[in-house]
């Protein structure tokens, strides 16, 4: 008469040390520090633009930085495709994307950017890489299986 | 009617608070610090509008972009809240599994 008892509550325990609550990806440092080095490579790419005189802002001289970034964000994408609960991060980092392609593509056509625009892409951008980089730190927040 | 970000800011930070209830300790640094970009990046491109370095095309398309970041400041601010929920809900699965524990008279796994 014991041992269902016995196996019952074994099974409950089983249940409950199992059962963990899980609604963010877990953290990952090495994509935080490629998040830093990229957000970092943007910036330089229109602090650079910035510095050249206008007539030296021409697409062909920047296409192998702007081919640099886009594909260490579609690595971060690829990364995070891989990784559950990754909804919020995928929409935010897609945003990224989008936006970067469209200024790629509007110096590609351009061919030129003037001042007010480069500071305008660069603050854009900033602020479309740090919701990406708060929340990958956010997820050093949550607490990690600890049996 | 004039548009006042001062007053568009406090808003939206408010709507926040709202939204997040009891997370808002949590996510109240992040989200101060979003919208104190967001009036810095507004006012800087009201500015390149009014000093004609940018055309009202690209003003537009900018408004198009002031979405996209809004959107991704809502996830962050969404992941840090799911966050404080997950550390909540295994905490109080802590508790209850030790309960457990202790009334069958067997360690914590």
């Amino acid at each position: 008469m014991k041992k269902p008892i016995l196996f019952a509550a074994l099974g409950i325990c089983v249940l409950l040390f199992s059962c963990r609550v899980v609604l963010v990806p877990e953290y990952s440092a090495e994509l935080e520090n490629q998040i830093v080095q990229g957000a970092k490579l943007n910036d330089r790419l229109y602090i650079n633009l910035l510095d050249a005189n206008p007539d030296k802002r021409s697409f062909q001289l920047y296409a192998d930085k702007y081919a640099e970034i886009e594909s260490e964000i579609h690595s971060i994408l690829l990364k995070n495709e891989t990784r559950k609960k990754n909804n919020d991060m995928l929409v935010i980092i897609r945003n990224l994307d989008s936006v970067f392609v469209k200024y790629k593509n509007h110096h590609k056509s351009k061919n030129t950017l003037s001042d007010g625009e480069i500071k305008l892409n660069q603050v854009y951008i900033k602020d479309l890489w740090k919701p990406l980089l708060i929340a990958e730190s956010g997820l050093k927040k949550a607490k990690t299986v600890t049996r | 009617m004039p548009f006042d970000i001062n007053e568009v800011a406090s808003n939206m930070l408010a709507a926040i608070k709202n939204s997040v209830k009891d997370d808002w300790k949590k996510v109240k640094e992040a989200a101060t610090n979003f919208l104190q970009d967001n009036k810095s990046r507004l006012g800087l491109l009201a500015n390149s509008r009014l000093s004609n370095e940018i055309s009202d095309e690209d003003f537009l398309a900018r408004l198009g972009d002031e979405k996209k970041i809004l959107e991704s400041q809502l996830h962050a601010i969404a992941i840090l809240s799911k966050v404080a929920a997950q550390n909540a809900a295994n905490a109080a699965i802590d508790v209850l599994s030790a309960a457990v524990s202790k009334a069958l008279g067997i360690g914590i796994l």
